[in-house]
C-alpha cells in the first residue's frame, strides 16, 4: 500500500500535478504548500527519491508565476482551475500562446465575448491557423458570422486540412451561403471522404434544394397573383361593360 | 552502543549536550568549569614552539596573553577555504599565528615547526569534548563511551566547508557523525518547548558567522516536524569583528596605535575589549584595562555608535529570509535570538526594529515585548547544543533543509554585454533536488566543450526595501571531452543537489552520448561576475548548422589525430598532477592510469577509433574526485575501479 502510495505520489508529480500530489487546492497561500510539504517530507522521510520529488512540487508551486501555473494547469486539462491564472497573468505580459490558451479557456466558459478578444490579440501576434481557427468559433458563437467567416477564410489559406474546409463550408451554410459552402464541402469531401464534410454536404445539398424549392413556391406564388389579379380586373371590366350596355 | 551528543562548535566556544528524554537535556560540562561566555569549552589550542599540543580550551585561551602566536583559535572561519580566498577577504590579519598556503592551495596554520589544517585544531577540540563528556567524574550521567555526534554548522556553510568539520569529528573518535543547521538546532529545542505548530524566526550570530532562517513547526501523527523555509547570513561576520571594530576604537581614541607591535599586549587589549562587550550587555558604563596600567571608561552608546555599520549589516539577512520564506511577516510566531551578541540590547533592538517594520503580528508583537523578548525562552547560548543532542538522540527530526544558493548556466559574456544566467536549481530550494539545462556548442571542431555553471545568491549587503539583490559566482567552467564533427549539438546538463549539500554535476552531448559527471562543484569556487537573469539567446537555427557543416566536412580528417593528441595531453598532465600531491597512497593508482594511456598511445595513432574523449572525461573525473575535502576516505578499492575503466576504454580498438 505504502509502495502504492508512494509510486502515485511520484507519477503526479511527474506529470505536474503538483497540487493534488501535496493535497492542496489551486492557488493555496506558501504557507499552506510548505506545511503540506513538511508532512509529506516527514511521510516520506526514508525515500530519497520522493522527497526529491517533493522538494521540485513545492519549488514549482511557490515560484511559479500565475502565468506558469495557468500554462501548467492548462497543460493538465484543468481549464476550469487555469482560467483564473491565465486572466491574471496574460492580460498583462502573456505570449500569443497564452492568449490562444486564454481564449479556449474562456471559450470553454462560455465567456465568448471575453475570448473573442484575446483570440484577437493572438491572432495579432502571431496569427497563425489555430488562432483564427479559435477566433471563428468565438465569432460564431457570437453570432457574428462574417467575422467568423473571414477567419475560417484565413484558416484554409494557412493550414488547409478537410477539417478547415468543413469548418469553413459550415460557417456558410449558417449564413445561408448555401452555394459557395456546397462547392467548399465538395472541396473537403474530396479530401477526405469519410470526413464530417460529406455529411455536411449531404444537409448542404438538401438545404439547398429546399431553398430552390422555395425560390420556385416564391416564384409560382407571385404568378398566381399576377393571374389573380388580372383575372379581378377582367371581371371588373366585364361587368361595367355589362352595366353600361345595361 | 555509547552515548550520542550534540555539540555546537563555535568559532571561539563550542558546547555540547545529550539528550536522556525529549525535556531532559543535559549539558556536557567541562573538566575546568563554565567561561564566562556561557559555554564550556572555548574553541582554543596552545602548542609549544615545537608544535606539540600543550593546552586546549579555556587554558589556552588564558595563553593568550602571553604566547599569542602559539595559540590556535578562531579557526571555523578559516576551514574548507582556499588560502587565497582567505587572504584576500583580508581574514588572515587578525589572526598572530602563522597561516601559510597549504597543500592544493588550502590553508595550512604554522606552529614552530608543525603545519597544520585547520579541520586538524577542529578535531583537537572535539576530541577534547568527547574526552570530558566520556569523563564520570567530570559528566557522571554519562560516563561511558560517546560515539555519535551531531554536530552544528552554520546554515550558510556550503558543502566543501562542512566536510572538513565531518572529517575533524570522525578523526577526533567519533564512529557516526552528523550534521544540523544551527539555527535549525536552537529551532527543534524552541519547538519541543512550545509543542504547537508555529513559525520561527532564528537569529543566530556568534563569533564567526551570521544565519537568519525561517522555520516551521507542525505536528504529523503525534511527532514534531520542523523543517527550514529558507536561510540566509554571512559566511564570515559575528562577534569577532565587533571586537576588532571596537578594538581599532579603543587604540584611535585612547592613542594605543603602537600597539600592534607587541603582540602579547595586542591580545590583551582584544580579550579586555571582548569583556568590556559583555559587561556592556547589562551596564552602561564599564572600564577598561588599557596596556601601560591606565584605565579608562567605555558607554554602551559609545560602543553602539561604533558598531553601528555593522549592526546595519544584520538588517539585509532578515530581509532576504522574509522575502524568500514566502511567509507574511504576520504570519511569524516566534523570534529566537541564538548566540552571544544577541545578549547585547543593540542587537536585539536592530533585529527587532527590522522585523517590525516588515510588520508582524500583534501576538509575536506582544511576545517580544514580554521580558526577555522575541518570546525566546531558549537560551542563547545552549539552544543550538540542545537541538543538536535532541536529533542525536533521534528525539526529534528536522525533514527539510535548505540551499541558500541557486545554480545554473552562464552564456557570455560577450565583448560589449554582460552574460546571462539560466537557471537550473533556484535559489533557497529544498535539497535533494535536481535539474536540467542545456547549452549549445557553436564549434563542431572543438575537442572540448566548455559549460560555465554558475552560483546564486542573494547579495544580503546590497537587498533591503521589498527587493533582493543577486551576485553570481563562477563555479567552474567544466569541460566535456568530445569526438568532432559533423554537427554541433547540445549538451545536456544535470545538476544536483545531493543529501549531503554537495552539487554534482552531468554533462552529456546529445549527438555522441559522451559524458562526464563531476561529484563537488564546490571546489573550484571563482570570482563574483555580473550578470543578467535572461532568456539565453537564441540557439543556431538548422540551416546555419548545416552551412557549418558542409564547410567543415573536408577537414575531418584531421581532427581525430589532434583530437588524440589533445586528450593524452591532458591525462598526462592530471597523473603529473596527482603523483605530486598523493604519490604516497595512489601510487599504485597513478601507475595503472600512466599504463591505461600508454595502451591508448599506440593503437591509438594508427587507429582513429581509440575513444579519447572518454580518457579525457575519465580523467576529469578522477581529478574532481581528488579535489574533493573528503578524499581520504576514497578507497582503494573505487580507485582500482577508476584505474580498470581507463585501461579498458584504453583498450578499445
Amino acid at each position: 500500500m505504502q509502495q502504492k502510495d508512494t509510486l502515485r505520489l511520484a507519477e503526479r508529480i511527474a506529470r505536474g500535478e503538483y497540487e493534488e500530489a501535496l493535497g492542496l487546492e489551486p492557488g493555496a497561500t506558501p504557507e499552506v504548500v510548505s506545511r503540506a510539504h513538511l508532512r509529506l517530507l516527514h511521510r516520506y522521510r526514508g525515500h530519497a527519491w520522493v522527497r526529491e520529488a517533493l522538494n521540485r512540487a513545492k519549488g514549482a508551486l511557490l515560484r511559479e508565476g500565475d502565468l506558469d501555473r495557468g500554462r501548467r494547469l492548462f497543460g493538465l486539462d484543468r481549464v476550469r482551475d487555469a482560467l483564473p491564472f491565465l486572466e491574471a497573468g496574460a492580460a498583462a505580459d502573456g505570449t500569443a500562446e497564452d492568449c490562444l490558451m486564454l481564449g479556449q479557456s474562456l471559450c470553454q466558459a462560455q465567456r465568448f465575448g471575453e475570448a473573442a478578444a484575446h483570440l484577437a490579440r493572438a491572432v495579432a501576434r502571431r496569427g497563425t491557423a489555430e488562432d483564427h481557427a479559435w477566433l471563428a468559433a468565438a465569432y460564431e458563437r457570437l453570432g457574428a458570422w462574417r467575422e467568423a467567416e473571414l477567419a475560417h477564410r484565413r484558416v484554409v489559406a494557412l493550414r488547409g486540412s478537410a477539417d478547415d474546409f468543413a469548418a469553413h463550408g459550415q460557417a456558410l451554410m449558417s449564413m445561408g451561403r448555401y452555394r459557395s459552402a456546397a462547392i467548399v464541402l465538395r472541396h473537403s469531401a474530396s479530401m477526405s471522404p469519410n470526413g464530417i464534410a460529406s455529411e455536411l454536404l449531404g444537409r448542404c445539398r438538401a438545404a439547398l434544394w429546399k431553398a430552390r424549392l422555395g425560390a420556385v413556391r416564391r416564384r409560382c406564388g407571385r404568378v398566381a397573383g399576377a393571374v389573380r389579379i388580372a383575372l379581378t380586373w377582367a371581371i371588373l371590366a366585364i361587368a361595367a361593360g355589362c352595366l353600361v350596355v345595361g | 552502543m555509547g552515548h550520542a551528543i550534540g555539540i555546537d562548535l563555535g568559532t571561539c566556544n563550542s558546547a555540547a549536550a545529550v539528550a536522556l528524554g525529549r525535556n531532559r537535556i543535559a549539558m556536557v560540562e567541562s573538566r575546568y568549569g563554565r567561561t564566562l561566555y556561557g559555554k564550556s569549552f572555548p574553541s582554543y589550542v596552545m602548542f609549544d614552539r615545537c608544535g606539540r599540543k600543550q593546552l586546549i580550551g579555556q587554558r589556552a585561551k588564558e595563553e593568550m596573553r602571553l604566547n599569542p602566536e602559539l595559540v590556535v583559535w578562531g579557526v571555523k572561519r578559516l576551514v574548507g577555504l582556499s588560502y587565497r580566498t582567505a587572504l584576500l577577504s583580508g581574514e588572515l590579519k587578525r589572526f598572530q599565528y602563522a597561516v601559510e598556503e597549504g597543500l592544493g592551495g588550502g590553508i595550512s596554520i604554522r606552529v614552530g615547526d608543525e603545519r597544520f589544517s585547520p579541520s586538524h585544531i577542529l578535531e583537537l577540540t572535539l576530541r577534547e569534548i568527547k574526552e570530558d563528556a566520556e569523563d564520570p567524574r567530570v559528566n557522571p550521567l554519562l560516563g561511558g563511551r560517546v560515539d555519535r555526534a551531531v554536530i552544528s554548522i552554520p546554515a550558510y556553510f556550503k558543502a566543501i566547508r562542512t566536510a572538513p568539520i565531518v572529517e575533524a569529528a570522525r578523526q577526533a573518535g567519533f564512529d557516526t557523525v552528523d550534521t544540523i543547521a544551527e539555527p535549525t538546532a536552537a529551532a527543534i529545542h524552541r519547538s519541543v518547548q512550545v509543542d504547537e505548530d508555529a513559525n520561527i524566526l532564528a537569529f543566530d550570530i556568534g563569533a564567526g558567522t551570521l544565519d537568519v532562517t525561517v522555520m516551521m513547526v507542525v505536528r504529523e501523527g503525534g511527532e514534531l516536524v520542523p523543517g527550514e523555509l529558507c536561510t540566509s547570513g554571512h559566511e564570515a561576520l559575528g562577534g569577532i569583528d565587533m571586537d576588532d571594530l571596537l578594538r581599532a576604537h579603543v587604540v584611535d581614541r585612547f592613542d594605543l596605535r603602537g600597539i600592534e607591535a607587541d603582540p602579547g599586549a595586542a591580545a590583551l587589549l582584544l580579550d579586555e575589549v571582548e569583556k568590556a562587550k559583555i559587561r556592556l550587555s547589562t551596564r552602561e558604563v564599564t572600564s577598561l584595562d588599557l596596556p601601560g596600567g591606565r584605565s579608562a571608561e567605555l558607554r554602551r552608546g559609545e560602543m553602539e555608535e561604533v558598531l553601528r555599520p555593522l549592526l546595519d549589516r544584520f538588517r539585509g539577512p532578515i530581509h532576504v529570509a522574509m522575502l524568500e520564506s514566502g511567509l507574511g511577516p504576520e504570519a511569524l510566531d516566534h523570534v529566537l535570538f541564538i548566540g552571544g551578541p544577541t545578549q547585547m540590547p543593540c542587537v536585539r533592538q536592530v533585529v527587532e526594529d527590522e522585523i517590525r517594520r516588515l510588520g508582524i503580528s500583534p501576538a509575536l508583537e506582544e511576545r517580544m515585548r514580554a521580558p526577555g523578548g522575541g518570546g525566546s525562552s531558549s537560551d542563547p547560548m545552549e539552544g543550538v547544543a540542545r537541538g543538536a543532542a535532541l536529533k542525536a538522540g533521534n528525539i526529534v527530526e528536522p525533514v527539510g533543509k535548505v540551499i541558500a544558493e541557486g545554480y545554473g548556466l552562464m552564456y557570455g559574456p560577450t565583448p560589449g554585454a554582460d552574460g546571462y544566467y539560466a537557471p537550473i536549481i533556484r535559489e533557497n530550494s529544498h535539497y535533494p533536488i535536481s535539474g536540467r539545462g542545456v547549452a549549445w556548442h557553436m564549434d563542431p571542431s572543438a575537442l572540448e566543450v566548455p559549460v560555465p555553471l554558475v552560483a546564486k545568491r542573494p547579495d544580503v549587503d546590497r537587498s533591503g526595501d521589498g527587493r533582493i539583490v543577486y551576485k553570481y559566482e563562477v563555479l567552474g567552467n567544466y569541460t566535456l571531452g568530445i569526438t568532432p564533427g559533423p554537427s554541433c549539438a547540445a549538451i545536456d546538463i544535470e545538476l544536483k543537489v545531493t543529501d549531503d549539500k554537495r552539487i554534482v554535476a552531468r554533462l552529456t552531448h546529445t549527438r555522441t552520448g559522451q559524458q562526464v559527471r563531476f561529484a563537488g562543484l564546490d571546489t573550484m569556487r571563482g570570482e563574483e561576475i555580473e550578470l543578467q537573469e535572461h532568456t539565453p539567446p537564441a540557439a543556431w537555427t538548422e540551416e546555419d548548422v548545416a552551412k557549418l557543416n558542409e564547410t567543415l566536412r573536408d577537414k575531418q580528417g584531421r581532427w581525430t589525430e589532434i583530437h588524440l593528441e589533445h586528450h593524452l595531453h591532458v591525462a598526462r598532465q592530471a597523473i603529473d598532477g596527482i603523483a605530486d600531491r598523493e604519490s604516497g597512497r595512489i601510487g599504485p593508482a597513478v601507475d595503472a592510469l600512466e599504463k591505461a594511456v600508454a595502451r591508448a598511445v599506440v593503437p591509438g595513432r594508427g587507429n582513429p577509433n581509440v575513444d579519447c574523449p572518454t580518457i579525457s572525461n575519465r580523467t576529469k573525473e578522477l581529478l574532481d574526485t581528488l579535489r574533493q575535502p573528503d578524499v581520504k576516505r576514497l578507497s582503494d578499492e573505487e580507485f582500482r575501479g577508476y584505474m580498470e575503466q581507463l585501461i579498458r576504454i584504453a583498450e578499445l580498438k
